[in-house]
């Protein structure tokens, strides 16, 4: 009987023990793994100062939820600026593009807001904007030096406006439609090769939907005072763009709504909101009147008017054209000659205004009607629009008496015959008036009148003599007796005279008979028969009760 | 005197040369554990000591404790605690701190390491006599397990004032504290030098 022997190994096998440092080892790895999985992007950022901005402790934001952590700063090699480098977030790489935008959020305390105050505690923050082109990875940036006013991604319209001076208006200001905020002034800057100011506004969604092809801006800043032809104007536009400035934009009257406008559009910023309505339409054509006398008071803009209706306005007065056109003259007549030309005046009428439509077709119409007008006797005519102020504008209308004429051309323009007027004419007729009344027999007139003065003074002389009269100084005497004895009369009748004694005792006596007429007469009508028969009457026989 | 061990409670002389692989020997009068022979107690030494350094080592890589009051944040990582004391003027402190929960339980874990290697494969070292005295000598100055109690103190008291996160590195702190804890408890003094001896006779 053998036993079997077992085979005996020495050591081997897995001790369990070595899970613990396996697993140490495995959720090490995970956790090293997982942060460099979860590790964000690290970009660098350039400021001009590191004002706020704190290694480990200054955070970078988008929509106030953190997205990063500055964990150096630094100056740059050239010393000219300071880079703050930035450990993001994982989930913020995908808005790390190249228009990405980053600014510094401290306290600022502007004209028209407050903002920031929460970082008087925490400190300054960075603030993100998303950048909205380029694909993601961009990883150097430079911060902006103020906050924008707007998101790059905010819904709205981005326009420019251009204008000949820089008014009141700056950056943040508001830009109002009817009154109510819907966009701002993101900036302002001359155009140094155009001359001229340019505005960069957002206006924010959904307003932007206001903006077509048709609206006008105009700036509200400030109060302005102007004086034409209609009178002394004070405009004003609400308290806080008196104070601060601001742009306003409509739709001016009668004009139907225009195309849509792709953002970045240029307009025109006018100077007010009446400089709007002058210029609505895209449709006109110029003219040109010569008038031969003072143009005193008549500027550029003044209202050309048919009947008291503004068609059109005055574009300029044409010396420089005259001048030279007379020295054209002069050197193929080879002398000099002043002959007092009338001064040509250019301008421009839009059909629109006359509620045609804003069209090319229309400005044919209206220069088909105004080259058929003139010989029915149209003519411009200079007139005064404001005594005070001494402005002028040029009138048109049908004068049937006017010296027959034809629309003629004066340089490139079709001309309007002209005819005096205004107060040129008032003054011709208050001359002539004058003439006549200069003309007229006043010695003669004296003569008669001194006549008719020396016939007055006899018949005055008559009048004094009969009033120093004996008989009309005795006159009032008499007066007086004549009265006394009036008075003597009246006394006659007085309440103690016997007369109104004896008047009084004989009205008691007809009272006291009419009293008893008065009787009778009720016992009369109670039984007629009482004349004849007496008032006695035997009683009514009465009923007797049986027992 | 071969074999005995004084309690080190009540002093008591106790044999102990029967005992066998897998039993603990008690103090009879007192009732105090005096050694114990573990199976494979070099190797679970070893494995708790390797793993409480890589506990060690995440520890120190990621936050700590995140701070958040009123806006204001503060982010910490275990190495940046005695900097920050430091930064704050009190350089000994900074030193001592820096020394108890990191430097000296590393170099205990390190030690430990290098102790049982070599005894769990029955080989002689010349360190291992000043490796063995060295390790028991720095084990009493580690105060992991302080450290945490402080920082948990600590927590509780701060909660009301601010907000306050746990990182990746404080949990990984605390496993290291447990792991470094089991290490030290899987190591029996006595048989440690008992094999050190028994290695030494071998090798003279």
């Amino acid at each position: 009987m053998t036993t079997a022997q077992p085979e005996v190994k020495e050591g081997g096998g897995f001790n369990a023990i070595w899970i613990i440092p396996i697993v140490a080892l495995v959720l090490g790895i995970y956790m090293v793994v997982h942060t460099w999985m979860t590790e964000g992007p690290e970009i660098t950022i350039a400021f001009d100062t590191a004002q706020g901005l704190t290694a480990g402790k200054t955070k970078i934001k988008y929509r106030n939820v953190e997205m990063g952590l500055v964990t150096e700063v630094f100056l740059t090699d050239d010393f000219e600026g300071v880079k703050a480098k930035v450990k993001m977030d994982l989930q913020a790489k995908p808005l790390l593009k190249a228009d990405t935008e980053f600014w510094v959020v401290t306290a600022r305390i502007g004209v028209g807001n407050i903002s920031g105050l929460d970082t008087l505690l925490s400190g300054a923050y960075i603030q993100m904007a998303p950048g909205v082109e380029g694909k993601p990875g961009a990883r150097d940036f430079v911060a902006l030096p103020r906050p924008p006013l707007t998101a790059v991604d905010a819904p709205g319209l981005r326009l420019n406006l251009l204008s000949d001076h820089a008014g009141s208006i700056s950056t943040g200001d508001a830009v109002l439609y009817k009154g109510y905020k819907v966009g701002r002034v993101e900036s302002s800057e001359f155009d140094s090769s155009a001359e001229r100011m340019r505005y960069e506004i957002f206006i924010d969604a959904p307003y932007h939907e206001l903006i077509d092809s048709s609206v006008r801006f105009y700036n509200t800043s400030g109060i302005s005072l102007s004086a034409s032809a209609e009178g002394l104007k004070l405009s004003t536009g609400s308290m806080d763009t008196v104070l601060l400035g601001g742009i306003a934009f409509a739709r001016p009257p009668d004009v139907p709504e225009g195309d849509p406008v792709a953002p970045g559009t240029e307009f025109r910023l006018y100077d007010s909101l009446d400089a709007t309505h002058e210029n609505p339409f895209n449709n006109g054509t110029h003219f040109v009147v010569r008038f031969s006398q003072s143009l005193k008071g008549l500027l550029p803009g003044a209202p050309v008017e048919y009947r008291g209706i503004v068609m059109g306005r005055v574009e300029r007065i044409m010396l420089k054209e005259m001048i030279q056109m007379g020295l054209e003259a002069d050197r193929v007549a080879g002398e000099v000659t002043a002959t007092g030309d009338p001064i040509p005046v250019l301008i421009y009428m839009e059909p629109g205004r006359m509620a045609l439509p804003d069209t090319p077709a229309s400005v044919d119409l209206l220069r088909a009607v105004v080259e058929t007008g003139v010989p029915n006797g149209m003519r411009a005519r200079l007139e005064t629009g404001n005594l005070l102020t001494g402005a002028q504008y040029v009138g048109l209308d049908y004068y049937p008496g006017a010296d027959p004429a034809e629309a003629g051309t004066w340089g490139d323009y079709t001309e309007i015959p002209t005819i005096g007027g205004g107060l040129n004419q008032i003054m011709v007729k208050v001359n002539s008036i004058l003439d006549k009344i200069d003309q007229a027999p006043l010695e003669e007139t004296l003569v008669n009148v001194n006549d008719a003065v020396a016939q007055l003074d006899k018949a005055l002389v008559g009048l004094e003599r009969i009033l120093n009269s004996e008989e009309t100084q005795q006159l009032p005497e008499d007066l007086s007796k004549t009265l006394e004895e009036l008075r003597q009369t009246l006394d006659g009748l007085s309440p103690d005279s016997d007369l109104y004694q004896n008047v009084n005792s004989s009205m008691r006596q007809l009272n006291r008979t009419l009293n008893n007429l008065e009787s009778l007469t009720r016992t009369l009508s109670g039984q007629p028969n009482a004349a004849v028969m007496g008032s006695k009457l035997p009683p009514d026989p009465q009923p007797e009760a049986r027992q | 005197m071969q074999g005995t061990i004084a309690c080190h409670a009540c002093d008591l002389l106790v044999d102990v040369s029967e005992l066998k692989t897998g039993q603990r020997a008690s103090c009879p009068r007192c009732g105090h554990s005096l050694t114990r022979i573990r199976k494979d107690a070099h190797s679970k030494v070893l494995a708790y000591s390797v793993a409480a350094l890589i506990a060690l080592v995440t520890a120190n890589a990621f936050p700590f404790l995140s701070f958040a009051s009123s806006g204001l944040e503060s982010v910490m990582t275990l190495p940046q605690t005695p900097a920050m004391l430091w930064g704050n003027g009190l350089p000994m402190v900074a030193i001592l701190v820096a020394a108890f929960i990191i430097y000296i339980p590393a170099t205990v874990l390190v030690l430990l390491i290098l102790l049982c290697m070599p005894l769990r494969g029955e080989r002689w070292r010349p360190w291992l006599k000043p490796v063995g005295r060295w390790v028991f000598t720095l084990q009493s100055w580690s105060m992991v397990e302080v450290f945490i109690i402080g920082v948990i103190v600590s927590l509780v008291k701060i909660m009301k004032m601010a907000t306050v996160t746990m990182g990746l590195s404080f949990w990984g702190y605390v496993f290291f504290a447990i792991l470094f804890t089991m290490a030290i408890a899987a190591l029996d003094k006595y048989q440690m030098w008992q094999e050190i001896e028994a290695l030494e006779e071998q090798r003279g």
